[in-house]
């Protein structure tokens, strides 16, 4: 009994927190005002084009679309659009970094069409990058591929960053440890992934400390006629 | 050449879009550039500008008012947006607009080139479009004196086969005068030329002027002018005027017939009317000036009698029994009105019993002429119609039977000259009409398709087809000849394209079924 209360204490509380961190980040989106963004951002571009800076050029265009496709208020996109937002993130980190980011994916094509919540493969990227370059001197090397086994889904993005120790992640997804980042989390993306599809699917990790990690999303198969009605923002 | 200006409130923005762009190598000239919507739009008055570039927010007249002004004066210009808002905004703002290309901030040169290209074939094609519009107003302006001529001619005649016919092609010959007409029918006396005829034309229309001389044709040896309705005295001094001018230009007299006035619809019984008054020129003398008024009272009372007997013994002999059943009634209800004693309306009747009757067929006029005797005894109208409608129905009941069986003879003597021809490579519904039935082909063809209930070319390539799939069967004839035996000469290849079309397989697959 007691254990069935607690329980239902914690996910109360969770929810209380998500709910306050969606408010927050709406509260920080109508602060700036997109329009100002986006045109600053294309006078620097314009400037780096006539100064003939095309790294400028390719780093603010980047981030443009990058930041264009995260404000869109959207929570389910389709695998094309979320490698696109993926894809930008990598144009500028490849610039800033150089040869000692080596990133590569492989799409499905079957696969092009399948929803997946907004931002959960950038994250996972970045939180690669982050520990990947930071720790280590090297290169790092980060691979994404998918692909579906019945009604699933699975996308893998491997690292060799410096690895996790055993039962981190458990401890993690728990909420016994807290992490230092201040990004989207490991643990807020398997939080969403399970409220909106349920709790057998999320991410799984297998990390070798020292070698590096493998992040599994896990989610159902579904394309925007099966989910329309319900999930689709009204904006639309 | 493809005119571009650049309007966007940010120096840099505006000057980088100008200066990394390559305009000419793509193509395009950049006519100018400009910081808000007031200097664009003076810009776009002064300058020939096809393609717009601009930014929505800019201070004073911004980006969607500049549109909407340029819109209103000049529509054929076309605008890129250059938007920072997202998608959703911009896609609801400009859309009222009439808006379809824009572009987010922030945008590169691939992106601006794209939608350019883009906009510069819409814009060709719309101008290809018009140039094709404008050649075929051009080309209908051309032909359209002849067209009126051909109008009025096949007006006067009766050949339109719809009511209302005269009225859809007034609007489209662009007549826009629809008060009462008169028509002048005149004749240049002496041996008929041609030439004296023209010349005539040439003269009159001279004289009365466009605004008067609505359509003129000549008919035969007749040049038959369709004018505005003027008074009597006025229309025969002028009239009087070209008469003169032709005698002194040519040396020859002219006789004129003046129509009465009346609606446009009633232009084929003024044009009765100008005939029969060109008839009494053996009376009144050739060179004279005829109107009602020379011809006596019997005449002009017939006038108010709407009704083409000619058509309507067409009618009956094409055998068309409910367009005759509506003729009458309209004759007597227009008889009606029209006369005061039943003696004078038994005169029209008469005529209309001879017209009938003449559309019987031989052996039985003489029957039909017997029963005239039964007019003596009538006293009403009422009576009159219910007897020449009986006969009128009698007669062309017959005729649509004897029309329907002369039709079939027509066709199955085409089967039949299609069959012998099966191997003429010429063998076409024109040539058949032409050459061996001397028809109208298209009368023909519409025959064919009544009777036969499959068009003439469909019918042509089944049977050449079964005569194809015949000896496929039964000979051991080679397909190159079996394609010469059916009419595809030695387009053997033609042959099979059309052979496996129709039947699923190629000849020789075909002929393997049967061996």
């Amino acid at each position: 009994m007691m254990v069935e209360r607690i329980d239902t204490l914690i996910k109360e509380n969770y929810q209380k927190q998500i709910l306050l961190k969606d408010t927050q980040f709406k509260t920080l989106q109508a602060q700036i005002n997109p329009h100002f963004l986006y045109n600053t951002l294309d006078s620097v571009n314009w400037m780096a084009k006539t100064n003939q800076e095309p790294r400028i050029s390719k780093m603010v265009e980047a981030l443009g679309r990058l930041l264009r496709s995260a404000v869109y208020k959207q929570d389910l996109v389709t695998i094309a659009d979320e490698v696109k937002i993926l894809e930008n993130y990598i144009i500028i980190q490849k610039i800033r970094f150089e040869e000692r980011l080596q990133f590569s994916i492989k799409m499905e094509e079957e696969l092009d069409d399948c929803l997946i919540p907004k931002l959960t493969l950038q994250p996972i990227v970045e939180n690669a990058v982050n520990y990947g370059l930071e720790s280590k001197s090297g290169v790092c090397r980060i691979k994404v591929w998918m692909e579906k086994s019945g009604e699933r889904v699975e996308i893998f993005v491997e690292d060799n960053g410096p690895g996790m120790e055993p039962g981190y992640w458990e401890k993690l997804a728990q909420g016994l440890v807290k992490t230092r980042g201040s990004g989207i989390g490991l643990k807020n993306i398997d939080d969403r992934i399970k409220m909106i599809f349920g709790e057998e699917y999320g991410i799984r990790i297998d990390s070798k400390l020292g070698v590096g990690t493998k992040v599994t999303v896990v989610f159902p198969f579904t394309t925007h006629k099966e989910v329309k009605a319900d999930v689709q923002s009204p904006n639309r | 050449m493809c005119r571009v200006l650049i309007v966007d409130d940010e120096r840099i923005i505006r000057e980088g879009i100008a200066t990394v762009i390559p305009w000419e190598k793509y193509g395009y000239t950049l006519a100018g550039t400009a910081g808000n919507g007031e200097e664009a739009y003076e810009l776009i008055k002064k300058e020939a500008i096809d393609i717009v570039i601009s930014d929505i927010k800019m201070p004073g007249m911004d980006g969607l008012q500049l549109i909407a002004k340029v819109k209103e004066e000049q529509p054929e210009i076309e605008f890129i947006v250059l938007s920072g808002y997202s998608e959703f905004e911009f896609a609801r703002t400009a859309m009222q607009y009439g808006v379809k290309y824009y572009l987010l901030k922030p945008c590169n040169e691939e992106e601006i080139l794209a939608v350019l290209e883009e906009l510069r074939n819409a814009i060709e094609q719309r101008r290809r479009n018009s140039a094709y519009l404008e050649k075929v107003k051009q080309d209908l302006e051309r032909i359209k004196p002849q067209l009126k001529a051909q109008y009025l001619k096949e007006f006067v005649t009766n050949q339109f086969s719809f009511a209302q016919e005269w009225e859809y092609y007034r609007d489209l010959l662009g007549l826009k005068e629809t008060g009462p007409v008169r028509l002048l029918l005149c004749r240049v006396e002496g041996r008929f030329e041609f030439e004296y005829l023209f010349a005539l034309k040439q003269t009159a229309e001279e004289i009365l002027g466009e605004g008067l001389v609505f359509l003129s044709t000549t008919i035969g040896e007749e040049l038959l002018l369709l004018i505005k309705d003027l008074a009597m005295e006025e229309l025969l001094a002028l009239v009087e005027t070209v008469k003169e001018t032709f005698c002194n230009n040519y040396g020859r007299d002219m006789t004129v017939a003046i129509s009465e006035s009346g609606e446009w619809k009633t232009t084929p019984l003024l044009y009765r009317e100008a005939r029969e008054y060109l008839k009494h020129r053996f009376y009144l003398g050739e060179g004279s000036i005829i109107t009602k008024k020379d011809i006596g009272l019997d005449q002009a009372e017939e006038a108010n009698l709407i009704f083409d007997f000619e058509q309507f013994g067409y009618i009956v002999k094409s055998g068309n029994t409910e367009e005759v059943e509506v003729r009458l009634a309209e004759f007597f209800r227009q008889l009606e009105a029209a006369t005061r004693e039943i003696s004078g309306a038994k005169i029209h009747c008469l005529e209309l019993f001879s017209t009938i009757i003449r559309y019987s067929a031989g052996e039985k006029m003489n029957d039909y002429l017997k029963q005239l005797v039964a007019f003596e005894e009538f006293t009403t109208l009422e009576q009159i119609h219910q007897f020449i409608q009986e006969i009128a129905l009698e007669i062309t009941t017959a005729n649509y039977a004897d029309n329907a069986q002369r039709y079939s003879r027509q066709v199955q003597k085409v089967v039949a000259l299609v069959e012998e021809n099966l191997a003429n490579e010429n063998l076409s519904l024109k040539w058949l009409a032409q050459e061996m039935l001397y028809m109208n082909v298209d009368y023909l063809g519409k025959l064919f398709k009544k009777e036969m209930n499959e068009r003439f070319s469909d019918y042509l390539i089944r049977l050449r087809i079964e005569k194809a799939k015949e000896m496929l069967e039964k000979s051991d004839s080679k397909v190159f000849e079996i394609a010469k035996a059916v009419g595809f000469g030695d387009n053997a290849q033609y042959f099979s394209q059309v052979f496996k079309k129709q039947t699923g397989y190629t000849p020789s697959d075909y002929k393997k079924l049967f061996s």
